[in-house]
This record gives C-alpha cells, structure tokens and sequence, in this order.
C-alpha cells in the first residue's frame, strides 16, 4: 500500500509553500505530489529531469502531477505509472474539504490514509472565522485534520499565535498544533504511522487523555462498533491489530468512522491501538476487554 | 430606378435568395411578423411581405406551410452531450438519441432491470463491465440497488452513472472487485438497513475503487471528432442553431477538435465554448484566454469565461440562505468567494464576458455583491449571466437588472425536478418561487431559459413549455405565478440568449445583417394551446443560410 497524505487549508494558507519546500529538497523520498495546477508550484528547474504535460519528473526521484479538476484520474495515473511512489501527497483546493479527499485513501485497497495536515492562516484565522460566506467552509477544514500547521507566524507575531493556539485547542482538543517550522519532511514523517509506528508522539494537550492498548488479544470490528456507540467521549483510535478471520491491519477511527484495512503477510500479532479521548475514557484494560476477543 | 439598386447588388455581391413562410416570428421588434426573408451570402438581407419578391424575384416556397423563427440559442449546455450518449441511456424518462431512436424510460425497478439484462446478453465478452448512464435514484421510492443489480449480472461488473455523473450505483461483483466492504466505509458508500454498503456510491472517493478497476468509459477517453458531430447533431434535432458548451477546460488538443469539426460544411450549429476558471489562478486563465485569442471564426466563438461559485439543490450542495429539508445546513463552495472577487474584478474590466453558475441565493448573493464593487454607477458594457439563478428572490433580481446582468434559468428543473424540490430539498414555498422568470421580466431584465443538456435533454421548445406552464413530471402546478408568456419564452430561447452570449448582433432575431440562422416548425408557438408547445416538431433548420431538414421529423419534437 502506499501511504497517501493530504495537504488542505483555505485559500492562502501556505499550502504552496510548504509543498514548494518538499518538491524541492534534493533528498526527498520518492514520492508523488498532486497539485491543483502548476501554475502555483515554484519548482527549481535545477531539479528537473523531465518536463511532460502535466506532469514533471524531478531528479530526485518525486513526480508533481496537475490535477486539473480529476482527483481519481490523476491518482490512477500515477498508480499505474512505471515507478509508483512510496507516498503520495494530494493538495487540497482552497474550499474543498480534505476529509473528503482523505477518503479515497481509508477506502481503497491500494492507498494508506497518513494524515491530513491542514494549514492554518495564523493572521487571517480570526477574520475567517467571521466571514459570512466561509466560515462554515474554513471549520469544516479544521475539523478534518490531523495536524493543525500554523503559518505566517513570522508575520503574526507571539501573541496572536497564542490566541489562535488557543482557539484552536478549545475547538479541537484532540488535534495536534504545530508551528510551520520550515521543516516539511521531518513533519510529514512525525505525522505518519506507517513509518514511524508513533502516531502521536506530539505533547498531549490538555481536556483530553490517550490510552495505549497492548494486547495479545485479536479485535472484534462488530464488538468495537457497538462500544464506540455507547461513547461519546472516543476522539480517535488508530493503529494496528489482528482480527478474529486472522486479518491483520491498520484501524483508524475518527470520531463515528472507522476504517480498516487489511495487510497482508505480517509477523505482528495482537493490538497495538493508541485511543484518544475525553478524560473520562476508561483505562486501557477495560476498553480492551470491550472491543478485544 | 429605385427597383434596380437590388439588381445591381444582386450583381456585385452573392446570389438573393428568397423564402416565403406560412409566417416568420423575427424577434426583431421593427418587424415583429413576416412572410418573406431574403437571404444573402449567407445573412439576412431583408424581412418583409411579397415585396421582396419583386425586388429579389420569385420565394422558395419550400417552407410555404411551416413558421419560421430565430435558430434557437441554447446559452447553457455541454458538449458532452454528445460524448455521454457512447453509453446505453437507461433513465426515468423517455429520452431521444441525438440520432433519433428513442429509449423509453425505465420508471421502474423491474423496467430498468429488464433493460439492463437485454444489455447484459448484448455484450461480446465474459468479464466485460455493463455501463449505463442517465439513472436518478431520487426517481425511485424503492431505489434500485446492488441486489437489484445483482439480477442483471453475478459475473460481470454493473456501473450505472447518475445523470449528475457525481453518483454510481454498482452490483456486487463491482464493489467486490472495489473492495468495498462495511468495514471501510467511507462518507458517500451509502448502506442498507443491516450497515452493508447498498450498491449507491457517491462523489469521487466512493466511486474511486470501482472506476479504478473498471475504468471510466466516457471521461477517460475524451472528446474525439464524432462526439462533437454528434452534439452537433443532438442541436440540430432540437433546432438550436448556437449552442454553448458552458465549461470547457479548451485544452489545445480539445480546441483542435472543434475548430476541425465546426469547419466541416455540413455541421449544422455554432458552437460557444467558455473556458473554465477551476484549475486556473488569475495569470494562467489570462495565458489561457491569449493562447486561444484568435482561434474562433464563425461556427465558433472563444472569449467567454465560466465561474461555477456552488453545487447542485437535488444534490444539497448549492449555498442556500436557510437550512435544507433534511437537515444539511449548507452546501459547498466550488470556488472560494476570494478567488471569485479577485476573478470578477480583473476580467470585468478586461471586457470579458462572464458565465457565473449561481445556484443557491447565497451564492447569487455573493455574486450580485463583487458586481456592485466593480460595476458602479454606469451601465456594463458587457452583459455577464447569471446561471441557473434559480433561488434569486425579487431583491436581488432588481439588483441583477441595475447591474446590467442577464438571467439564464434552468427552465426544464421545474418539470424534471419540481416535485422532489417540492417534497425533499427546498420545500413546497421556495419550489414555488424557483426559476422565477415572471419577476424577472416584470423587472425588466434579459431572460434565457436552458436545459444544462446532458443534465436534461436539449429542448428550447420544452423549455418554453415549462416556463410556460410550469407543470411538474406529476403533473402537478409549481408556483404558476412565475408563468410567463409563449412571446416571452420564445424570446428567452432566441434573442435573450443570443445577448447573454455576447452574440445578439450576429444571431437570436432574424435580423438584417444577422446570420440566416433560422428553425422551421410545423406550428406556431404563439399560436398553440399553450400545453401543446412541447408537441410542436422541428423540421429543419438554415443555418447561414444553409437549409437542412430534419434526418426524421416524425419523431423530433
């Protein structure tokens, strides 16, 4: 499977700049990136090794593929290309919904979801928020993410990074915040589970809890959906274990979906789930003997 | 003396010709009615009664028993009318083959399942996959699903499109093949009663795994030379004489195609494409527009840009001002309102035309918004449209007609979809005030009436018939306050269209000096029992005054 991460954000958020910084580090690993159109990608032409309609090879062995307005044309294209890439990267237009495009990941058998980063406008999140026509457009974003990725921080200052820090935390206390740091690759690699195993290793935030779950014990799918239920204070639950039928694969649920997808050929055996929550969420035994047979 | 200067005329320039109709509905409000055109070089050269006869000689009486009016202007339609119909129709409704044969509607579960069977035996290979488009399952109370599909074929892959093309409905061979199971569910793989994924897909990433395996059999090929005849075709049927293809994206090779096509002698339209602002920011939609500079001629007119600002009422994506029906608070934007300003304001003062889709009021409302900061107190010189325009209220039309705006309304919506609008997305209040063309030319505005062809099928007459009477497929009345008159319709599918194309000093009235664009029918639209408007045939229709009857009047309507 190949890992599929999606780049979302509001017009103008600095989602062309973070994926300029990825398309032109000369070690980048192999992948392929999907942007709307070239016309915003800033490509340094000492990289180029080929130039081909609407697609540029790079010689550091990443493909930048124009989209158009065919999001599934596009990503069966460079499925079927004569090298796939380890990872592709999708950029999210400015008004469209990232969840929504993450679902083309969480729903084939070809694609891993790993993470939808949303850029946030540090100095135009407050006036968004208040903007009659995008409001809605701009919460629904945020509330997709994975990864909350402040930008323009340069420009906005400490205190009003601070504010939106905030403002985000109350909104979405189980979403990481992250400064645009400059580093695009070393985030993308934090934010992965396939690479890392460590989906979560960013400072827990306060209101809410995270639970670990080790266990030799196989999951029950039909006894984990009747448990998420009866909760209302489960956020996520994501990583891997081996169902009853012997399957092995990676779980993801975010607030009522859940998604799973099967692996073939592993060693591992048992759970291994990380479950963020309310602070009310029961300790890890007790969820386990809830979900695991 | 006098009588000689015709003569003289005659010698310098092209041959008279002269026609004679039972009568000739110009459009042109210094002629209103006729009997005779003379036609030069391809354009009007007069309109009048049996004097031109004796300037011009003798009329061709082969329209003698037929009405002749203005070639039909189809100001919002898609090209891939004519790509869409690679694929056996199996919609709710009759529908007419752009070369004549008629598919009866499937109205039923079993209907569609018996249609789709006879398809299925139809097919060469074993494993091949069983496309079908033009299915609407918001037709169905009993919608048909995977297990219904599963009747047609357990062995081969079964993919109905929707006519929306934004929806499929698959048998389970297709979403095994896609993988698709309950327990990778994702927004938009709609599920029966026991949570297993029912056969309905909806929107590019539940659709993706089976198209993936499958293929895409319409779009991923694009447009090649026949499917441009044939849309050309499908016009001539209907007797529309101009047609737009209202979002295009006018790749070169796409560009290449109908500039070949509409050159061919026979073709029987013009054709106005608008270039799409989706995938372009600002600079590479000015590059876009320069590189096609230049390439239009007469059967085919470049320059007009395309805006889609919303989504779709049936499919609970248009930006509307109140919540719909069940619950959805919003729809979506398909531009961001910014990138929409920043277009509007740069391209107006360019002089160019603007096609804005606008189908909730809170997206007419945006838009009616950047044109009073670009438009200020004077008049536009160029007529930008509003399209669809389907929920704008009394307000915002005033405003429409202070901002020089012409309003195309989606006329066919109200029979096709007035009842589902009706009882499951807007309600019975707001169904009732839809596409309303009577508020509109009570204010004073331009009004165009379109069917969004392959979205309904290409009718300016059915158009005009629902405008008219605005009777649903129920046959129930919607909001007969908004009825205007048979005049007015034809008005709105002729003249009003060609001003909302930039092109009333070419086509849309017959005109001297305008193009011998005209569309015979066997009876007066004015004169009918309004309710038989959708009944009258096209027999023929000239363009630059080249006569071409219908391949079978018989069956075109």
């Amino acid at each position: 499977m190949i890992a599929l991460t999606v780049i979302g954000g509001f017009l103008g958020a600095g989602k062309t700049t973070f994926l300029n910084r990825l398309v032109n580090r000369a070690d980048a690993p192999r992948c392929a990136i999907l942007v709307n159109d070239f016309g915003d990608i800033a490509v340094d032409e000492r990289l180029v090794a080929q130039h081909g309609g609407d697609t540029i090879t790079l010689k550091n062995g990443c493909v930048c593929c124009s989209m158009g307005n065919d999001l599934g044309r596009s990503l069966a294209r460079v499925l079927d290309g004569n090298c796939p890439p380890q990872r592709i990267i999708v950029e999210a237009s400015g008004v469209s919904n990232p969840g929504r495009i993450m679902d083309i990941a969480r729903i084939s058998p070809e694609l891993q979801a790993d993470g939808i980063i949303v850029m946030v406008d540090t100095l135009a999140l407050e006036a968004q928020l208040a903007d009659r026509w995008i409001a809605d457009t701009v919460k629904a974003q945020l509330a997709s993410a994975d990864l909350l990725l402040l930008s323009k921080l340069d420009i906005a200052g400490a205190r009003v990074r601070d504010e939106v820090r905030l403002r985000l935390h109350q909104w979405f206390p189980d979403t990481p915040v992250a400064q645009d740091s400059g580093h695009s690759w070393q985030l993308l690699a934090e934010l992965s589970p396939a690479q890392s195993g460590a989906a979560f290793n960013f400072e827990p935030h306060f209101g809410f809890t995270a639970r670990s779950i080790v266990s030799r014990r196989r999951l029950d799918l039909e006894r984990l959906r009747r448990w998420m239920r009866r909760r209302d204070d489960v956020y996520r639950i994501k990583g891997w274990a081996r169902l009853e039928n012997n399957d092995y694969g990676l779980l993801q649920v975010v607030g009522k979906n859940l998604a799973w997808e099967s692996i073939q050929a592993s060693d591992d055996d048992g759970m291994r789930l990380v479950v963020i929550g309310r602070d009310e969420l029961p300790e890890s035994d007790a969820i386990c003997d809830a979900i695991g047979v | 003396m006098l009588a000689r200067i015709p003569l003289l005329v005659h010698l310098m320039a092209g041959e008279v010709k002269t026609y004679r109709a039972l009568k000739i509905i110009t459009m042109d409000g210094q002629i209103p009615a006729a009997s005779h055109v003379a036609v030069r070089d391809g354009r009007v050269l007069a309109v009048g009664g049996d004097e031109l006869e004796r300037a011009y000689g003798a009329a061709d009486a082969t329209f003698v028993g037929h009405v002749m009016v203005p070639g039909f202007v189809e100001a919002h339609a898609h090209a891939s009318e004519g790509m869409i119909w690679k694929l056996p129709y199996v919609g709710f409704y009759d529908r007419m083959h752009p070369d004549g044969q008629v598919f009866r509607g499937c109205s039923t579960v079993d209907a569609l399942v018996a249609r789709l069977e006879q398809l299925e035996r139809a097919l060469a290979s074993q494993d091949e996959a069983l496309f079908a488009w033009g299915y609407d399952s918001i037709y169905f109370s009993d919608k048909p699903m995977r297990r219904d599909l599963d009747r047609v074929s357990t062995s081969r892959p079964v993919v109905l499109f929707h006519t929306s093309l934004h929806l499929i409905t698959v048998n389970s061979v297709a979403l095994e093949l896609g993988g698709i199971t309950r327990d990778n569910l994702v927004e938009g793989v709609y599920v029966d009663d026991n949570g297993e994924p029912n056969g309905e897909l909806a929107e590019v990433a539940a659709m993706f795994p089976v198209l993936r395996v499958v293929g895409d059999p319409v779009f991923d090929v694009g447009y090649a030379t026949e499917d441009v005849r044939r849309f050309g075709r499908a016009c001539h049927r209907a007797g529309i004489t101009t047609a737009s293809d209202l979002y295009s994206d006018l790749e070169p090779d796409v560009l290449d195609t109908f500039d070949a096509v509409t050159r061919e002698p026979g073709f029987p339209a013009r054709i106005v494409p608008a270039l799409a602002t989706t995938r372009f920011n600002l600079e590479r939609l000015r590059m876009r527009l320069a590189e096609i500079s230049g390439r239009g001629h007469d059967r085919l007119c470049l320059g007009s840009v395309k805006i889609v600002t919303d989504g779709a009422i049936a499919g609970f994506s248009a930006r509307v001002r109140q919540p719909y029906l069940n619950g959805v608070e919003n729809g979506v934007w398909y531009e961001a309102p910014q990138k929409i300003r920043e277009m509007i304001h740069a391209l107006h003062p360019a002089g160019v035309r603007l096609h804005i889709h606008v189908n909730g009021d809170e997206a007419s409302e945006l838009v009616l918004q950047i044109f009073e900061e670009v438009v200020g107190e004077s008049a536009p010189h160029q007529r930008h449209v509003l399209e669809h325009a389907q929920m704008m209220d009394t307000g915002q039309l005033a405003r429409a007609k202070r901002l020089g705006l012409v309003v195309n309304f989606f006329a066919s919506h109200t029979y096709y979809w007035g009842d589902q609008h009706r009882d499951a997305t807007v309600g019975a209040e707001i169904a009732a005030r839809m596409n309303p063309a009577r508020t509109a030319l009570d204010l004073g505005l331009d009004v165009a009436l379109h069917s969004d062809a392959p979205v309904t099928p290409l009718g300016p007459l059915f158009c005009m018939w629902c405008a008219v009477n605005r009777q649903t497929a129920s046959g129930r009345d919607l909001g007969l306050d908004q009825r205007i008159t048979p005049a007015e319709a034809l008005r709105a599918v002729t003249l009003a269209p060609a001003i909302g194309l930039g092109m009333d000093d070419r086509v849309g009235s017959i005109s001297p000096g305008k193009h011998a664009d005209f569309t015979l029918l066997d009876r007066d639209p004015l004169g009918v029992e309004p309710m038989r408007i959708r009944d009258i045939r096209v027999l023929g229709t000239m363009l630059g005054g080249t006569w071409q009857p219908a391949a079978d009047p018989a069956a075109g309507r």
